[in-house]
Order: C-alpha cells, then structure tokens, then sequence
C-alpha cells in the first residue's frame, strides 16, 4: 500500500499558491443554476448551451435564460430565448421574445434523439399528474432568478425527506406547488413528492404516481429513480 | 447529484485547460453528458464518470476554442466571475490558466493523478479505483507529476524574472 504524501499546497514550496487557488475554485452562481435546469430538464428537453454562453456576454443587468421549447417534430428542434430585464421581471410578462431560431444543440447531446417535454401543469394537493399535452407546447421560461428561488424551494423539501421528516417534504413540496405551478423543477419535485409519499407509508399514492409519471414522461432523466415506487 | 460535484466539474475542467470563459458552458456539456448515461452508471462511480467525461469536454472545448482564433486571450478574461471584485477574479482567473498550462506540459498520464491528488485532495487510493490503475501506479506517476510542476514553476518564473 502507499503512504500519503503531503500536498504541495501544504508545503511553502514554489508553485503552492497557484494550487490552493485552484482547490478553492467554484464554479459561478448562474452556471450551477443553468446546469440544474438543464440538467432538471434534460429529461424533456435538451438546452443550448452555446446559446447560454452567448447569453453571458449580454452583461450585468440582463439576465437571459434560453430554453428549447417542447417542439419536436421528426427530430427537428425548435429553439426559443427569452430575454428579461434583471428586475425582477417575469418572463410571462412579455420578455424581449426572439423567434425561434437555427436548431443550434451542443455536441455533448448532438447525436441523442430529441424528445418531447411533458409540461408539468398546475396539479392538485398530491393528485396524480394530469396527461400530458400534445407535442407542440410553448414553455414559459423563469427569469434565472425564479430559478434561484425554485432551487432553494426544493432544498427544503429535499433536506426535511433527509432528515426522515415526510411530512414536511411533502408540505415544502405543496408549497412549490403552489408558488410555481409552471415550475422548471415540477419533475423533480414530483420525484420528491412520489419518494416522500412513498417513505411515509403511502405506497399505493406513491405508486400511481408513479406510473403516471413513467407514462408521461418515459425519456425522464428520472425514470430509473421512479421505476421502484411503481413496480 | 449535480450539486455534490459541480464544483468538482469547474475544477476538473479549468486544470484540463479549458478558458474562464468556457467553464460555464463545458460544465453543462458534462452533465448533459452523465444526465444521458446516469442508468449505466454504476453507483459510487459517478465522480469518476464525471472526471473521465470533463477530461474529454476539456479537450473537446479547447480544440474549438483553438479554432476560433478571433478570441483573445484578454478577450477571454473579460468575462470575470466576480463583478465586485475584478482585480481578484482576474488574478484568480490568470492563476489557473498559468496551473493548466503547466499541467497541460506534463505527460498525459501524470495529468490525471497530479489534478486528482494536489488540487482535489483525494487519496491515493481512491485515485487508483477512480482511474482504474494500481495504487502503485499511481504513487509512481504521482512522484514524476509533481517533479515535473515543480521544474516548470521554477522555469515559469525564471522567466517571469527575466520579463522583469
């Protein structure tokens, strides 16, 4: 076996303060934001990320947020951006709309086929979903800061279900509900809900909303997780 | 998941060379990447996938962004993270590109073991599960790595000395 040997960093020696800035390094508020988005959508829709670079060079006081909208059509993708002021500024309320524009996908996801988002409409206290709309659906899409506040909506209900209080999961899940009924993170927050329901002895709940969810969104990034609680 | 590792990713991908202006964009590159392949991930390897798919982001996104030869240098340290604070965000900025240049001098097999053991702290051990490699191999690369940066930095700032 090999004995550990001292860091670099630790050591004064030339070189030191080049690694201990490196091992400090975060990545930027709104890359994590976009890339959970991203990520939180994948499973419906695939997001531009040279568009998101190109959104970055817009400056401090714009925020701009593109998401793919849920046209897919024999592969073809549409693609929408939105553009809002910083303040506070909901993009439903008329952001700066540009047309649909080249489809424009980044290489990482080039070759993967498109797939059709399931909206996830505003649901009743932890009744099953409702179906899912047809193919061509206009997404509305959050300023980044909504983002933000969905995140940390979820935090919550993430940090009650690990602490093993369901109950409070599934109350900071309804309070999601309520406060972003169109939300960029409805998925995950029903996987939370389905996993809080189901850790809280509401199998048969958890179940059909279990199913429901593997049936209306089959491509989910979240199919794996969901699958137990519908078998 | 995403938020266990992101930073994890940042780092990765800046120590394999990829611009302050490019991070953002690569890091959602990798997890798209991993969002597509979580099912065959195995469980408890998911680092190491996201390691093995930054490295392959990183080269991917410098070969374009050596491509694209209108963009400067100077013109990629405009975008500074920290707008309250540029001087510190350049410095920063300007500190990894002189680490990911160095690190991108060393031998491709030492690359890995050195980001992994001096700037992400993990043990010599999990290095050797994570890259597949005996634990040997890794202390034996990992002796080389770091004779090799610390020959560079020297080099670097002999000649930072001779600019002076």
């Amino acid at each position: 076996m090999t004995d550990e040997l001292p860091r670099l960093s630790a050591m004064g020696c030339d070189g030191a303060e080049l690694l201990r800035q490196a091992q400090t390094y975060r990545v930027s508020d709104k890359a994590r934001v976009v890339t959970l988005a991203a990520v939180g959508l994948a499973g419906t829709a695939a997001l531009g990320t040279s568009q998101v670079a190109a959104a970055g060079s817009l400056g401090s006081k714009v925020w701009a947020w593109i998401a793919v909208a849920a046209v897919v059509s024999g592969g073809a993708l549409g693609v929408q951006k939105y553009v809002s002021s910083g303040e506070n500024q909901s993009a439903a309320s008329a952001p700066k709309v540009a047309p649909a524009v080249a489809p424009k996908v980044a290489a990482a996801v080039a070759d993967e086929p498109a797939v059709v988002a399931s909206p996830v409409a505003d649901r009743p206290q932890e009744a099953a979903p409702t179906p899912a709309r047809p193919a061509t659906v206009k997404r509305v899409a959050p300023a980044v800061d909504d983002l933000g506040s969905e995140l940390a909506a979820l935090a919550m209900a993430r940090k009650a279900a690990s602490q093993g209080d369901h109950a409070a999961a599934l109350r900071h899940l309804r309070t999601y509900r309520s406060e972003f009924p169109r939300g960029r993170l409805s998925l995950e927050a029903e996987v939370l809900t389905i996993e809080a329901l189901a850790e809280s002895g509401e199998k048969a709940q958890a179940g059909r909303r279990a199913q429901s969810f593997l049936s209306q969104n089959p491509k989910s990034l979240f199919v794996e997780r969901v699958r137990r609680y519908a078998e | 998941m995403v938020d266990c590792h992101i930073h994890f990713v940042g780092r990765i991908l800046r120590s394999f060379g990829v611009s302050e202006a490019d991070v953002d964009d690569a890091v959602q590159q990798v997890y798209l990447v991993f969002a597509k392949k979580i099912a065959s991930v195995r469980e408890g390897s998911e680092r190491a996938y996201l390691f093995r798919t930054a490295q392959r982001v990183a080269y991917r996104t410098r070969r374009g962004r050596s491509a694209r030869s209108e963009v400067s240098l100077d013109g990629e340290l405009q975008e500074l993270r920290d707008p309250a604070c540029p001087e510190r965000s350049l410095e920063s900025a300007r500190g990894f590109d002189t680490l990911s240049r160095i690190i991108g001098e060393m031998h491709e097999t030492l690359r890995p073991v050195f980001v992994l053991y001096e700037i992400e702290q993990i043990s010599m051990v999990q290095i050797a599960e994570m890259l597949e490699i005996p634990p040997g191999t890794v202390a034996s690369r990992l002796r080389r790595a770091r004779k090799e940066f610390q020959q560079r930095v020297s080099s670097c700032q002999e000649d930072e000395r001779g600019v002076a």
